[in-house]
């Protein structure tokens, strides 16, 4: 009798937490879907993607639409361009980005300045500002500066719009550092510029990464700039250039399954720093949170 | 006494020139921050506010001309404004509860994982699709969405046998707009969700067990004490997805607007306004955008101000 109540009792436990996990799994598959589809796509033979209707998963797994994109990719055509391209725009505005946010952050917190406050503030403001509006004024200057089509034609709006997190973030982790320390070094007769380099730069470090992931992945998948001041290829990033490459009707060797695995491939650098960086991501998802 | 009266304005600087002489390192260190923010963040924004008064059409800068209030009220007579704000209107309608109450609904779960490793694989699975550049998901998703060999249609069809009303997504001007709500709700539940976890770990412990002990059951706890608590969340989460009445790029890389205009969203038609139709008139765009931008901070500062006082 006891152990016939015991087990009913721990069945009424477990099924919730089935259902519960359930849900969750489900949930978490829906999240993966389209992406797990993609790479049905990518690595199924060609054979098997023009056949209606196609198959969910693919029946046999194969690498020659990798094989052919890589081909591709060593034989310079447009694909490596758009690659590079999107490599160093994104590069350099995750170094402008850095740069400009580690000055300001231990400016905003750790030195005494008029008007100090209000330009902080200026400045936060501009995470919710609306960069619809300001793009016919500033696709009319880039075109006076002869930026359009030019890769500093993105770099520098890039940097301008992203300042805003990077320099709050930054600031917190200037502030968090105990005055005593910077006592101690001033008090050892250190002027402003060695309490920066020396002092407080390494003590900022994880957040300086976090400032850099969080500029590299949404510069990466960056489409509305892109596509209003890039026509060309050979200023063109990926996020753009790949609808370029989509399979039309009679399209030969560039299928739809090699379609799929070159943007799987442009996936590849968001993924690395998402996945490999996890720690740093979390972190900076909690700290800037509000941005999102 | 005296000694100090008179030392005490030498130490602090008498006018502002000086003290802003003083804190000169502090400049210097702002910099290359201001030099990028006045120049590509400030100076564009004044800039097309200034443009709402002239005639400024790209292709034709032989006519540029100051033309006063003109654009302002070829725009307020624009029957073009009322439809597309409506369907950016049916879109943020569909979309902000949507994708709240799911992220809401996935944030509770995952609040309840014991297991802090658990729980952190999951909520990484979630924001996965958030990470993922958006440009290139646009066409992954005309791929998904296609009638012909789509996996969608395929999935509801052959593999779940639901009898579906519709079948041609982005190419219905029914559904279409449906279609790129769906997209959206897929690429960003996971920034949302973040926002609720944040405020779900700032509810205290002790406050979940005192409710069970008085006998509240999950659902009034649910009611009665999460979602009250959550309500600072759900005031950032409105004023943040405010934004997508501005909505341009999905209908721009998915629709182009169409299939008859059902997807053209005011943010949309002002950007062919400014950048496609006749001679990019740049001067009525930038009036299109700037008077979006004026009724979004007035419905986000009103909103912040009605929930204040709610909560209060």
């Amino acid at each position: 009798m006891t152990t016939v109540s015991k087990s009913r009792n721990r069945a009424s436990v477990l099924t919730p937490q089935i259902i519960f996990y359930a849900v969750l799994i489900v949930g978490a598959l829906l999240s993966l879907a389209p992406f797990l589809w993609l790479m049905g796509v990518a690595f199924r033979p060609v054979e098997e993607a023009y056949v209606v209707p196609m198959n969910l998963i693919p029946r046999h797994l194969t690498l020659e639409n990798l094989q052919l994109v890589l081909d591709r990719f060593t034989r310079a055509t447009s694909l490596v361009m758009l690659y590079r391209n999107s490599i160093i725009i994104t590069g350099m505005t995750v170094f402008f980005v850095v740069t400009c946010t580690t000055l300001s952050g231990f400016a905003f917190s750790r030195l005494k300045f008029p008007g100090r406050d209000i330009i902080f503030w200026l400045v936060t403001i501009g995470m919710w500002m609306p960069l619809s509006t300001a793009l016919p004024a500033l696709y009319q200057m880039l075109s006076g500066f002869d930026l359009i089509d030019t890769l500093p034609g993105l770099i520098l709006p890039y940097t301008g719009w992203n300042l805003a997190l990077g320099n709050f973030v930054m600031r917190s982790a200037f502030s968090a550092i105990p005055n005593d320390l910077e006592d101690a070094a001033t008090i050892d007769g250190a002027g402003i510029f060695r309490l920066f380099r020396e002092i407080m730069l390494p003590l900022v470090s994880s957040s300086l990464v976090t400032v850099a992931i969080f500029t590299f992945v949404p510069v990466w998948g960056e489409y509305l700039l892109a596509f209003t001041f890039t026509s060309k290829v050979d200023a063109m990033p990926i996020s753009i250039g790949i609808r370029l490459l989509n399979p039309g009707a009679g399209t030969g060797e560039w299928t739809f399954p090699v379609a799929a695995t070159a943007t799987l491939i442009s996936f590849i650098p968001p993924m690395l720093i998402y996945f490999g960086l996890q720690k740093w991501f979390t972190k900076g998802l909690m700290e800037g949170a509000l941005k999102f | 006494m005296a000694v100090q009266t008179t030392s005490a304005p030498i130490r602090k600087p008498r006018h502002l020139l000086q003290s802003i002489w003083r804190g000169r390192v502090g400049y210097l260190f702002l910099a290359p921050l201001l030099f990028f923010y006045i120049t590509f963040v400030i100076y564009p924004s004044a800039r097309t506010i200034w443009m709402m008064f002239m005639r400024y059409e790209f292709l034709r800068p032989d006519r540029i001309e100051f033309v006063g209030l003109a654009n302002i009220i070829e725009w307020a007579q624009d029957p073009r404004v009322w439809e597309t704000f409506g369907v950016a209107l049916r879109f943020t309608l569909m979309y902000v509860p949507g994708s709240t109450v799911i992220a809401l609904l996935v944030a509770i779960l995952l609040d309840r994982v014991r297991h802090p490793g658990v729980a952190s694989v999951f909520r990484t699975l979630y924001y996965f699709p958030v990470v993922l550049p958006a440009g290139m998901l646009y066409i992954a998703w005309q791929w998904i969405f296609d009638p012909t060999w789509g996996p969608l249609n395929h999935l509801f069809i052959n593999i779940l046998h639901i009898p579906m009303p519709w079948t041609r997504w982005l190419g219905d001007p029914n559904t279409s707009l449906l279609a790129l709500v769906i997209m959206s709700i897929w690429r960003l539940m996971g920034a949302t969700m973040i926002l609720f976890l944040v405020g779900l770990s700032n509810i205290p412990q002790e406050l979940n067990e005192a409710a069970h002990i008085d006998g509240a059951n999950e659902w009034q706890l649910l009611r009665h004490v999460t979602l009250p608590l959550l309500a600072p969340i759900f005031l950032v989460i409105m004023v943040l997805r405010l934004q997508v009445l501005g909505l341009i790029a999905e209908p721009l890389f998915m629709t182009e607007g169409g299939p008859v205009r059902s997807t053209m969203t005011y943010g949309l038609q002002a950007y062919y306004i400014t950048f496609r139709d006749g001679n990019w008139r740049m001067g009525y765009g930038a009036t299109w955008f700037v008077m979006l931008s004026i009724f979004s901070t007035l419905v986000a500062f009103l909103g912040w101000r009605w929930f204040r006082s709610r909560i209060d």
